[in-house]
């Protein structure tokens, strides 16, 4: 690898590279996923609800907080820094821990999609390969990491050029197609369209869809882990947030809306993936050429999705190393400014899960564990970030925010205890276990929880057994 | 460069060790689901068992390489609600643990996969909506069947 950095706090960032589209470009990348659309789309108008549910209770209190404290404090470690203000190193490092570590659960799931949709563009069947899906999943992961390497001018052309071409222009095709569907008097799958239609159904057995549609628009705070890279951080966040949200909104809502009126929710069965459903799409649309292109388009968004979460974190980790909360081995940064030893940590973690999520497919409780342990972790992440921003207001009344929520106190509380509110509710309803275990409630539980204090308890310790000998000479404090 | 210690060492390894810890609970749960052949249909012959009625039948191909075919049922329950209970059989264990690792990749965002997936020797079955009471009663028995 590189050579090994020395610098201080900061050092991870010392090039003024990203402006506002690139900004917008990487929230767009971490929150636009097209393997969404078909899962939502089974639920035809009634999505429209969801997605209602998820904007009010988390997109929107999200981008407005994340905006608010990107603008006031624009430091390297994003969550990390906007929590540390408020509840200081303890409560800054657990909430850039939690999301960090639930990526190496979630590393493994998204990796398998890139694998099976490139297999898709090449010959289904591949998908059947367990050494082909490894391979693919291995050189995607280990290839971000690469381009997460070279630093951040690298990794935001790469973002910038793979969201357009891997995750916008596919969704506004769906979208289109969708459109012209309508416009050639084709028959629509779904029932005629009323207000009713679009409210969700709501009860015991669709609370678990609750904490799913909360966390549809997680990674909305990920331009603010490279904030020290910003050119005009206090003008751009706000404006950012905003153009990244009406991005998100717009092609999730529409795309998913055309895959639902075009194809039947049958054919959407929930065992397909994206891939079955764009072919579906494109023949009926007598494109079925098309298909394969589109594979390769939404692989390559995959591979940008899973760059932004790749990236952000472990960059944020590198600037708590920098500030010696860490040992120094974590702080390793290359010339180009990239946190190597993080990422290397990270790849290295990764791969070992993955090679058991490829070559131990199995249905059991240990999945449902680890699934509901990301949800867990993630909430934690943003229940800290909605409480950072309204405790700011009382602590550091007077730390210029170019952006404020509107409305005063009244605002912010309403604003944060929205998104509070949504992500303590997704925490409750992600501890339910399905009604068919065999194992006890409780023990479900306890395992979930046991897990996810596992995952978020090791800030507490490096912090413990902090050492001054790990702030380098001439190191932030 | 600042030198590394044993402790800082002793910190990378409980790091590793923490952020290992799904890997084991997947290694202790985990093991290898068994293949073998399913001849008739198991699953309507339990909804009969269980006295549930079916209220449609269809024969159903999933668009999976290696899905040779299965049925689906419609149920209505107590509550007068719907599940859909859909069967697949695959030609090989590839085919079939494909199918399972495509079903884990498309939970929508950070979610759980929508429905509930079980696995008999060569068959899938998918239960939809999750959390229905039906699958109090089918679930147990089909995992005890896994």
């Amino acid at each position: 690898m590189g050579e090994a950095g020395s610098g201080t706090a900061g050092s991870l960032s010392n090039k003024k590279v990203l402006g506002l589209f690139a900004l917008a470009m990487i929230n767009v990348a971490a929150v636009l996923s097209i393997r969404n659309f078909p899962s939502m789309a089974v639920y035809g108008w009634s999505c429209i609800g969801w997605y209602v549910i998820g904007a009010i209770f988390f997109l929107i209190p999200i981008s407005l907080a994340g905006a608010e404290l990107a603008t006031g404090w624009p430091e390297g470690g994003g969550v990390y820094a906007w929590v540390k203000q408020a509840f200081g190193e303890k409560g800054g490092f657990t909430a850039l821990f939690c999301e960090w570590s639930n990526n190496l659960v979630w590393f493994p799931t998204v990796l398998s999609f890139i694998a099976s949709t490139f297999a898709f563009a090449l010959t289904p069947s591949l998908a059947s390969s367990g050494i082909f899906m490894f391979t693919v999943m291995m050189v995607a992961f280990w290839g971000t990491t690469a381009i997460a390497y070279f630093g951040e001018e690298v990794s935001t052309k790469f973002g910038n050029i793979g969201v357009i071409i891997g995750s916008i222009i596919p969704s506004l095709l769906i979208i289109v197609l969708g459109v012209w569907w309508l416009g050639s008097g084709a028959a629509i799958v779904l029932p005629p369209f009323s207000i009713g239609a679009m409210v969700p159904t709501i009860s015991l057995a669709t609370l678990p869809f609750f904490a799913t549609v909360i966390l549809l628009f997680a990674g909305m705070e990920m331009a603010g882990f490279h904030a020290l890279e910003t050119k005009n951080p206090q003008t751009d966040f706000p404006k950012a947030m905003g153009i990244s949200a009406i991005i998100i909104v717009v092609c999730t809502v529409l795309a998913t809306l055309a895959i639902a009126i075009v194809i039947p929710a049958d054919q959407l069965n929930l065992a397909s993936g994206v891939m079955q459903a764009i072919q579906y799409f494109f023949t009926a649309a007598h494109i079925p050429w098309m298909v394969a292109p589109m594979a390769l388009l939404i692989t390559l968004g995959g591979v940008v999705s899973l760059a932004a979460w790749l990236i952000g974190p472990a960059k944020g980790l590198g600037v708590v190393a920098e500030e010696g909360n860490m040992p120094p081995i974590f702080d390793r940064t290359n010339k180009y400014g990239a946190p190597v030893a993080v990422l290397v940590i990270q790849a290295l973690i990764g791969s070992a899960i993955s090679l058991l999520y490829v070559f131990l497919p199995s249905v059991n409780q240990a999945y449902w564990i680890l699934s509901a342990m990301t949800v867990e972790l993630l909430c934690i992440v943003y229940v800290l970030i909605f409480a950072a921003v309204i405790k700011l207001r009382y602590s550091q009344p007077d730390t210029p925010r170019p952006f404020r929520i509107p409305g005063g106190m009244p605002g912010v509380w309403f604003v944060g205890g929205l998104g509070i509110l949504g992500t303590t509710f997704a925490f409750i309803v992600g501890l339910m276990p399905p009604t068919y275990f065999q194992t006890s409630g409780m023990a479900y539980v306890g395992s979930v929880l046991l897990g996810t204090f596992l995952l978020a308890v090791p800030p507490l310790v490096f912090l413990h057994l902090k050492n001054p000998a790990w702030l380098k000479k001439g190191g932030a404090s | 460069m600042t030198s590394v210690t044993k402790p800082d060492i002793a910190l990378v390894i409980f790091l590793f060790v923490i952020a290992l810890a799904p890997i084991g609970l997947l290694a202790l749960t985990g093991t290898h689901v068994p293949w073998y052949p399913v001849s008739g249909e198991p699953v309507r012959e339990l909804l009969d068992a269980e006295g549930i009625s079916i209220v449609n039948t269809t024969d159903t191909l999933w668009n999976l390489p290696g899905a040779t075919g299965g049925r689906t049922y419609v149920i209505i329950d107590r509550d007068n609600d719907q599940t859909v209970i859909s069967t697949q059989n695959f030609e090989t264990a590839e085919a079939r643990d494909a199918a399972i690792r495509s079903w884990h990749a498309h939970g929508a965002g950070r979610g759980k996969p929508a429905g509930s997936l079980f696995v008999l020797g060569q068959q899938l079955v998918m239960i939809s909506p999750s959390d229905r009471p039906v699958l109090e009663t089918l679930g147990a028995t089909l995992n005890g069947d896994r």
